[in-house]
C-alpha cells in the first residue's frame, strides 16, 4: 500500500515538474541564454532580429510571436504554431516547417528558400515578395493566401491545397503543382515557364498573361480558367479540358 | 505633414479598431523612435532602444564598423571633435507590417530612415563617459533623383520645426570652380540655439562642384544622374562641445 502511495506521490511531483522545466526553459530562451525551446508556450514573444539559426523549436507556440528580421536559417519549427506570427524579412533558408501553422501569418520578403513546408497550413498568410525558390511544399494548405510577386522558382507544390490564392506576378518557373487544387486562384501574369501542372485543378482560376510555355497540363481540369492572353507555346495539353476553358475575356472580373 | 498626420490616424485607427474586428493578422508597435527622440546630455542607457543597424559613423558618410548598438560607442574612434560617431536606422517593423497589410500611407509614412520624409544619414555623438553629445543628419545621396535634386531643401523643414525667425543665417559666395545648378544657387550656413539651449548648426549646399556640369562637354548631350550637389546638414549639440567642420569647401 505504501509502496503505491509512493508512486502516486512521484507520479504528481513528476507531473507538477515536467510544466515547469518547460517554463524555466522558455525563461531562458527568452532571456537568449538558449537557442532550443521545444514544446515551448511563447505565444506572442517579441524575438525581432534574433539569430535563431539551427534553433529547435519544434512544436513550439509561437502564435501572434514578433520575428520580424529574425534568421531562422535551419532552424526545425516542425509542428510549430506560426499562426499570426510577424516573420516580415525573416530569413528561413533550409528551415523545417513541416507540419507548422502559419495561418495569417506575415511573411512580407522573407527569405524561404529550401525550407521545408510539407503538410504546412499558410492559409490567409501575406508573403508578398517572398521567396520560396526550392522549397518543399506538398500538400501544404494555401487557402486564401496572398503572395504577390513572390518567387517559387523550381518549388514542389504537389498535392498542394491553392484555393483563392493569389499569385499575381510570381514567378513560379519549373514549379511542381502536380494534383493542386488552384480553385478559383490568382495567377495573373505569373510566369509558369516549363511547370508541372499534371492533373491540377484550376476551376475558375486567373491565369491571364501568364506564361505556361513549356508546361504540363496533362489531365488539368480548366473549367472556368481563365486564360486571355496566356503564352501555351509548347506546352502539353494532353487531356486537358482546354475547350472549358475562358480564352477570351468575356468573364466578369472575380 | 499632412501626410504624416493622415498616417499615424490611419495607424491608430487601425491598431484601436484591431481587437473588435478581431484582426487575424499580427498588429505592429503605434510609434517608434526617431532623430528627435535621441536626449542629447543623458547617457546611453536613457536612449531609444529600437533603432537598427547600428555602426560607426564617417561624418555622415557611409557606415563603418558594425557595432552592437549604443553601449559599444567606444569601439568607434574619436573625431576631431572628441566624441564617437555611432550610426543607425530607423526600426522598420511598422513599415514592413503595413507593407504586408497594403496599407500604403503606413507604408509610405515609416519609410525608411528619414526627417520630414527626406532620406537621412543619422548619428549620435558620444563622449568618452558615454554621455550623448551631439545628433547628426545629412541628407542620404542613395535614393532617387528627384528626392536628391530636393535635398537641401530639408534645410527649410528643419528651420521650421524650431522657428523660422530663430536662425542666424549667411548666404556665403560661390568657391572657385563652383557653378549654379540652372539659374539656382545655395550655399547657406545657419545657426540657432533651441528652447532647451542646444546648439543648432545648419548647412543647405545646391551648386556644382569642379568637374561637375549638366551638359557633358564631350557629347554635349544632358548628362543623367544629377552631377550636382544637393545637401543638407544638420547638428544639434551640447553648446559645450566644440565641433569641428571638416567642410573642404
Amino acid at each position: 500500500m505504501s509502496r503505491t502511495k509512493g508512486l502516486l506521490v512521484f507520479a504528481v511531483l513528476a507531473a507538477l515538474a515536467v510544466p515547469a522545466a518547460a517554463e524555466d526553459n522558455a525563461a531562458a530562451f527568452l532571456a537568449g541564454t538558449t537557442n532550443d525551446c521545444p514544446g515551448c508556450d511563447l505565444h506572442g514573444a517579441r524575438l525581432k532580429g534574433r539569430d535563431l539559426s539551427n534553433a529547435n523549436l519544434e512544436g513550439a507556440n509561437l502564435s501572434e510571436a514578433v520575428l520580424h528580421r529574425a534568421v531562422l536559417t535551419r532552424a526545425n519549427l516542425k509542428g510549430a504554431n506560426l499562426s499570426s506570427s510577424n516573420l516580415n524579412v525573416t530569413d528561413l533558408r533550409f528551415a523545417d516547417l513541416s507540419g507548422a501553422n502559419l495561418t495569417n501569418a506575415l511573411l512580407y520578403q522573407s527569405n524561404l528558400a529550401a525550407a521545408t513546408l510539407e503538410g504546412a497550413t499558410l492559409s490567409q498568410a501575406r508573403s508578398q515578395h517572398a521567396d520560396f525558390s526550392r522549397a518543399r511544399m506538398g500538400k501544404v494548405t494555401w487557402v486564401g493566401g496572398l503572395s504577390d510577386e513572390a518567387s517559387l522558382v523550381g518549388t514542389d507544390l504537389s498535392d498542394a491545397n491553392l484555393t483563392e490564392t493569389r499569385l499575381f506576378r510570381a514567378d513560379m518557373r519549373k514549379a511542381i503543382l502536380a494534383g493542386a487544387d488552384a480553385t478559383r486562384s490568382v495567377l495573373y501574369e505569373a510566369r509558369l515557364n516549363d511547370a508541372d501542372l499534371t492533373g491540377i485543378v484550376a476551376k475558375d482560376a486567373d491565369f491571364r498573361y501568364s506564361r505556361l510555355n513549356g508546361a504540363k497540363l496533362t489531365n488539368a481540369d480548366l473549367t472556368g480558367t481563365r486564360l486571355l492572353q496566356a503564352w501555351l507555346t509548347g506546352a502539353d495539353l494532353t487531356g486537358a479540358n482546354i475547350e472549358a476553358a475562358h480564352v477570351k475575356d468575356d468573364v466578369p472580373p472575380q | 505633414m499632412m501626410q504624416r498626420i493622415l498616417s499615424a490616424l490611419i495607424l491608430t485607427a487601425l491598431l484601436v479598431s484591431a481587437p473588435s474586428t478581431a484582426w487575424a493578422q499580427a498588429t505592429a508597435p503605434a510609434e517608434r523612435s526617431d532623430f528627435w527622440s535621441l536626449k542629447i546630455g543623458s547617457p546611453v542607457s536613457a536612449q531609444p532602444t529600437d533603432f537598427q543597424e547600428f555602426a560607426c559613423g564617417t561624418d555622415g558618410g557611409p557606415p563603418s564598423t558594425p557595432i552592437k548598438g549604443f553601449a559599444a560607442f567606444a569601439t568607434c574612434p574619436k573625431d576631431a571633435s572628441g566624441l564617437h560617431e555611432v550610426q543607425f536606422r530607423y526600426d522598420d517593423e511598422i513599415e514592413f507590417w503595413a507593407l504586408a497589410m497594403q496599407i500604403e500611407p503606413v507604408a509610405d509614412r515609416f519609410a525608411g530612415t528619414n526627417i520630414g520624409e527626406f532620406p537621412v544619414i543619422i548619428s549620435a555623438l558620444f563622449d568618452d563617459d558615454g554621455i550623448l553629445r551631439a545628433a547628426r543628419a545629412v541628407t542620404d545621396d542613395r535614393t532617387t533623383l528627384r528626392n536628391r535634386r530636393s535635398a537641401y531643401t530639408l534645410a527649410l523643414y528643419i528651420k521650421g520645426r524650431f522657428g523660422s525667425d530663430r536662425w542666424t543665417c549667411k548666404d556665403l559666395p560661390l568657391a572657385d570652380g563652383r557653378t549654379p545648378v540652372g539659374t539656382r544657387f545655395v550655399k547657406q550656413d545657419c545657426t540657432a540655439r533651441s528652447d532647451d539651449g542646444l546648439a543648432l548648426e545648419l548647412k543647405a549646399r545646391l551648386l556644382h562642384r569642379r568637374g561637375q556640369t549638366a551638359i557633358d562637354p564631350h557629347t554635349n548631350q544632358v548628362r543623367k544622374g544629377g552631377q550636382y550637389e544637393s545637401t543638407a546638414r544638420f547638428e544639434m549639440f551640447d553648446p559645450a562641445v566644440k565641433m569641428v567642420d571638416n567642410e573642404q569647401d
